[in-house]
């Protein structure tokens, strides 16, 4: 167990040590802990596909639950994989049976385009150029009667011939025509003619031993997904991911307050903002620009005791496909600067995000690139480097989905949000 | 299959096939030269390329029984559509098939419309069986119309899709020698209230359904050529950082946490090492971890510049990438090893995330075209042939091949709204397989198994 995971564990509760014990084995803890998310309640897009969703809380705790790696816990719907892929994750199985229809030698056999390749010749098969080389094909020469009826419980089901093709086809005539029964287990692979002939016996028909040839089988078998594996264990419940994800570490940062109060600054400019109500310790919420307009009051009277900080932060926007910070940015960022300074506890995490133009992957790139020209810049004017992380969110949080060129310049932005 | 061995293997036993395949072969060489055209639509509309013959079929109206219907699609719907997609086939039109409306096809009625020159024509039964389904499916060819072979699937409700694909694939393989995609799935991001998850659908667009629920950012999938796993960017730890859903289990586990974005994981086609870009040395630049356990660390580009996006070829020998070291964005090629880089494209400022095929012939990518909109181009891993494969509306990204390395899928974006389409790779045949309002992108198309 790493230093990264035994902090976490003097930090937070008993649950988080679950989680830790999930994510601390990946070996790569050179990063600095990130707990915490700038858009924790109301992050993401408004929009969505409705399907699927786990139920919203109305508390906070019960909304934090919900937070990250509850993903570890569901596999409800997966459904991925190929019929026969033999993985879980598939839905079901599928039984394949094939019954070729036979033409003896000469008989006409070319039979057109893909005509039917496979042909008997004293009783053995001859494959022709379909199907896959492992393939097992029993041979079954049946009375023409009946035909083949009834089906097999659990492995094949044969439904009765009743049409005209058949008989159309036949060489032979009514009189002990050949059907092929193509039967095998492509997982298994290992159907013999015995177990074949067996089954065929018992739901009733004649059959002739000694007509039987085999190849490998291609009956195809999909392995059933089981909608409840795996996946809970070891994740905690609702409760204890909502602790991991902004609990004991939060709590205890926010209790240390930034201490300064509320800044002075513009209303409509105040980025982001931190509540700890003493009602819910260990939660700390945080809210957007707009929820928390609205919002604050009623939290904060309900709270025995509350604090409420503000940063003065504001966006700092960009040229189109540059990451330099513009001149009229500069200053801007400048007073971020100062603030920080004179705030030495708090921590700053920037944002970069970029217009929904040029490829999702080069702008989670450029977003990185000007969120750490924000940040060389903040380091440039004394901010110590512990108060400042960064992270990319390319064009994956689009604050503006129209196309004109203001919306655009809105969404090229380095967003700092307290952490 | 290599067609060429079946063209020899058969020629002299069915001279009929041998033609046809013959054929086959020489528009598959054609379609190296046809100019890519495409139609803008939102719904699979009937293309075809000028210089390929199809092979005309018939595909009879399916018998439903017991109220299999309910299923809520037409069986027979679901097979024309897979076969029309192969671009392999041409669904015929015939005078009085579909008011058969499932009846079971007459002899005369199939031979006379096989006399009209269809080569194959189809009917089936699905019918429900207690908790079972069960698909009888025959087929009829020749000008006589023999019925030459019956295939009778059966399983539970939610594999009945499946079996239609299975179908068409066995179809398809009869006929060409191919195998078939109908049965692959396509992985790819959507959003919902909480963030953008990781979805699966089919490769025709029907049921999606979410691999995670989470409420944060899941982006940039890619399946491990076993499909048993699939590597993807996740914010979930307050980072992009790289994580593995065993997709049999549903367990997920953090593979690249470096500080920085970790993102555009790919497999190497031997599932043992996946290749990312990491900006944690300040820029962006690939390296190659051991899939298993994230050891072996290796950085295989030394740029100033952002590379970002690999690609590893199937040969594993070499990797494509994306990279504005030029001064543009441009896609370069590497050994594996990192060595040896040179760039492949020079047409048009701007070509990133490069896509190799699973057949080694192409490399698609994002390109930019002259007004400034996203297309898909593909190109010869040689750096010739670059030429541009889509162009509908929309800025076109997120190239993805399927297993038989004949279709690209990609996600289309325009005013608010992203889309997962697909395309055949000579840009015919373009179909959206998503709608809503969920935003979908950054697709990935399974391998066969």
């Amino acid at each position: 167990m790493n230093t990264h995971s035994v902090r976490k564990m003097v930090e937070l509760s008993v649950c988080v040590l679950v989680l830790s014990i999930i994510f601390g084995v990946a070996g790569c803890s050179k990063k600095p802990l990130r707990t915490g998310s700038p858009d924790a309640l109301v992050g993401g897009s408004s929009t969505g596909s409705g399907s699927d969703h786990m139920a919203s809380g109305s508390s906070p705790a019960q909304m934090m639950s919900a937070d990250g790696t509850r993903a570890l816990g569901y596999t409800e719907a997966l459904g991925y994989g190929d019929p026969g892929s033999g993985h879980v994750g598939v839905d079901g199985q599928i039984h394949e049976t094939e019954f070729e229809i036979m033409e003896r030698d000469g008989g006409g056999a070319t039979g057109g385009l893909g005509g039917t390749s496979l042909a008997i010749e004293s009783g053995r098969l001859v494959p022709g150029g379909h199907g896959a080389a492992d393939e097992r094909i029993f041979i079954h020469s049946a009375d023409a009667a009946g035909g083949v009826q009834g089906s097999t419980p659990g492995m094949i089901s044969v439904p009765g011939f009743e049409e005209n093709g058949m008989q159309a086809s036949s060489p032979h005539g009514a009189q002990g025509r050949a059907t092929n029964f193509l039967v095998g287990d492509a997982e298994r692979g290992n159907i013999t003619s015995s177990s074949l002939g067996s089954q065929i016996a018992g739901s009733g028909l004649p059959l002739e031993a000694s007509g039987l040839s085999s190849r490998e089988g291609e009956t195809i078998v999909i392995t059933p997904h089981s909608p409840s594996t795996g996946g809970d264990a070891g994740v905690g419940s609702d409760g204890s991911t909502g602790l991991r994800s902004l609990g004991g570490t939060r709590g205890s940062k926010g209790s240390k307050s930034f201490g300064s109060g509320i800044s002075g600054s513009e209303p409509e400019h105040v980025s982001e903002s931190l509540i700890v109500a003493q009602a819910q310790p260990n939660v700390l919420v945080r809210m957007s620009d707009e929820v928390a307009n609205a919002e604050v009051p009623a939290i904060a009277s309900a709270a025995t005791e509350t604090f409420f900080v503000q940063a003065p932060f504001e966006d700092v926007y960009f040229d189109y496909d540059r990451w330099a910070i513009p001149k009229p940015m500069q200053d801007r960022l400048s007073d971020h600067a100062q603030w920080l300074k004179a705030h030495p506890n708090a921590e700053v995490v920037i944002e970069g995000h970029c217009d929904v133009r040029g490829s999702r992957e080069y702008n989670m790139v450029l977003g990185e690139k000007r969120a750490r020209s924000v940040k060389s810049f903040l380091l440039d004017l004394g901010v110590t480097e512990d108060q400042v992380s960064l992270i990319s969110f390319g064009k994956e949080r689009l604050t503006c989905l129209d196309t004109d060129a203001s919306c655009h310049q809105k969404n090229r932005r380095a967003h700092l949000g307290l952490r | 299959m290599d067609r060429r061995g079946v063209v020899n293997g058969n020629s002299h036993a069915h001279p009929k096939r041998a033609a046809i395949l013959y054929l086959l072969t020489l528009m598959g060489l054609c379609l190296v030269m046809v100019t890519p055209e495409s139609r803008a639509a939102d719904l699979f509309i009937e293309t075809s390329r000028s210089a390929f013959e199809r092979i005309p079929v018939v595909v009879f109206p399916f018998q439903t029984k017991q109220s299999s219907g309910s299923l809520g699609f037409s069986p027979a719907d679901v097979l024309r559509a897979d076969l029309e997609r192969s671009q392999l086939f041409r669904i015929e039109k015939v005078n009085g098939v579909e008011e058969l409306d499932g009846a079971s096809p007459k002899s005369a009625f199939i031979q006379r419309v096989s006399g009209s020159g269809v080569h194959v024509s189809i009917w089936g039964v699905l019918e429900r069986r207690g908790q079972e389904f069960v698909l009888d499916a025959r087929l009829y060819e020749g000008e006589a119309g023999r019925k030459v072979l019956r295939k009778v699937y059966t399983g539970s409700e939610t594999v009945v899709r499946a079996m239609i694909h299975r179908l068409a694939n066995m179809i398809i393989q009869r006929y060409t020698g191919q195998t078939g995609i109908a049965g692959t799935q396509i992985a790819f991001v959507a959003e919902d209230d909480h963030g953008k998850q990781l979805y699966v659908m089919d490769y025709d667009g029907y049921r999606p359904r979410a691999i995670t629920k989470s409420r944060t950012l899941n982006l940039f999938p890619d399946c491990s050529p076993g499909k048993k796993f699939l590597a993807y960017t996740s914010y979930q730890d307050e980072n992009p950082d790289i994580y593995v859903m065993d997709l049999t289990s549903g367990q997920v586990r953090n593979l690249v946490a470096f500080e920085g974005a970790n993102i555009t994981p790919d497999w190497s086609p031997d599932s043992n090492t996946l290749a990312f870009a990491s900006s944690f040395d300040g820029d962006s630049e690939i390296y190659t971890v051991h899939a298993g356990d994230g050891t072996r660390l290796r950085q295989l580009t030394f740029s100033p510049a952002s590379d970002f996006s690999p690609t590893w070829a199937p040969s594993g020998a070499e990797i494509a990438f994306s990279s504005d070291r030029g001064g543009s964005l441009q896609i370069y090629v590497m050994d594996a090893d990192g060595s040896n880089v040179r760039r492949l494209t020079f047409e048009g400022g701007y070509n990133t995330a490069p896509a190799w095929s699973p057949d080694g012939r192409w490399i698609a990518y994002t390109c930019r075209n002259t007004k400034g909109v996203l297309k898909i181009c593909r190109v010869s891993p040689d750096g010739r042939q670059p030429i541009q494969v889509t162009d509908a509306a929309g800025d076109h990204e997120s190239p993805s091949w399927s297993p038989d390395g004949r279709h690209i899928v990609f996600s289309s974006a325009s005013r608010g709204r992203s889309d997962i389409y697909t395309v055949h790779y000579d840009g015919v045949g373009l179909e959206r397989l998503t709608s809503g309002n969920s935003r979908a992108s950054s697709p990935t198309w399974s391998p066969w198994n």
